[in-house]
């Protein structure tokens, strides 16, 4: 049965040069999210090749991914064809979050070995 | 040169709570990078995203990879964002409303020369501010 819900998400990134020179940025926004059927969290391991991370929405979806792995990077992509579509790339302890209004699935694969993410890819409704 | 590395941090935190407030999970990432010594760029601004797209540069990218940060801070319209020259890309990365961020280390063109990060507002012009950086060669 579809519910509702309430997304809040918030990132702080920088970055500093050796010169000592340094940039900043954030952001916080907060999305209402009402008759949704898919809401997907957890770890999953990433094969080599194409794992499904959440299957196509209806409308769109709000997707955060952390490579746990501490050796390999994983390639996240839209649609199902790994190298193809590329979203980012992670290196072992990195993460990304994305909103995308599509009705394309979301997939990643690993490089080397199998990773495993912490995840969570949540759908959201055609007002959000 | 050594003394031109760059060091990158992203901090995030994410809930989601169901309509009787209880809280389905909540994340906090972090991560901080070693210092990356062929780091070319460090980019940062305010950029207006046209109706037609219009490219945040990345000329002087030297790695494979950037880490990316794009916030829509206009009132309006949706904006979107396309990498060019990307690996076999089509579909757009993000799409973003007033208020709401992107960010995820992309994937540029072998060493990102020729790479451009499009960003294109839907009915009227909108503004982003964005933050660029190399990130390491995966």
């Amino acid at each position: 049965m579809p519910q509702n819900y309430t997304l809040n998400a918030q990132t702080s990134v920088s970055a500093s040069s050796g010169t000592g020179f340094s940039q900043s940025a954030s952001g916080n926004f907060t999305l209402n999210l009402t008759g949704i059927d898919q809401v997907q969290t957890g770890r999953l391991d990433i094969a080599l090749t194409d794992t499904v991370v959440m299957a196509a929405p209806t409308y769109g979806k709000a997707v955060y991914i952390r490579n746990l792995d501490d050796t390999n990077f994983i390639e996240v992509h839209s649609a199902g064809v790994v190298d193809t579509d590329v979203i980012g790339i992670l290196e072992p302890g990195e993460w990304m979050f994305f909103v995308l209004r599509d009705t394309q699935a979301v997939g990643a694969s690993a490089d080397t070995a199998v990773c495993t993410i912490e995840y969570f890819a949540v759908e959201i409704d055609s007002a959000a | 040169m050594a003394s031109m590395h760059t060091t990158f941090t992203a901090s995030g935190t994410f809930s989601l709570t169901d309509a009787s407030g209880t809280t389905i999970f909540s994340y906090t990432p972090s991560f901080t990078t070693a210092p990356n010594t062929s780091s070319q760029v460090l980019y940062s601004g305010e950029h207006l995203a046209q109706t037609g797209g219009s490219e945040l540069a990345l000329a002087d990218t030297s790695d494979d990879r950037a880490y990316l940060f794009v916030k829509n801070v206009d009132t309006d319209y949706s904006v979107e964002l396309d990498l060019t020259e990307q690996e076999s890309t089509s579909k757009e990365i993000a799409d973003i409303k007033p208020g709401e961020f992107f960010f995820a280390p992309v994937e540029l063109n072998s060493d990102g020369s020729g790479s451009s990060i499009q960003v294109t507002a839907a009915t009227a012009d909108q503004k982003v501010q964005y933050l660029i950086a190399d990130a390491i060669n995966n």
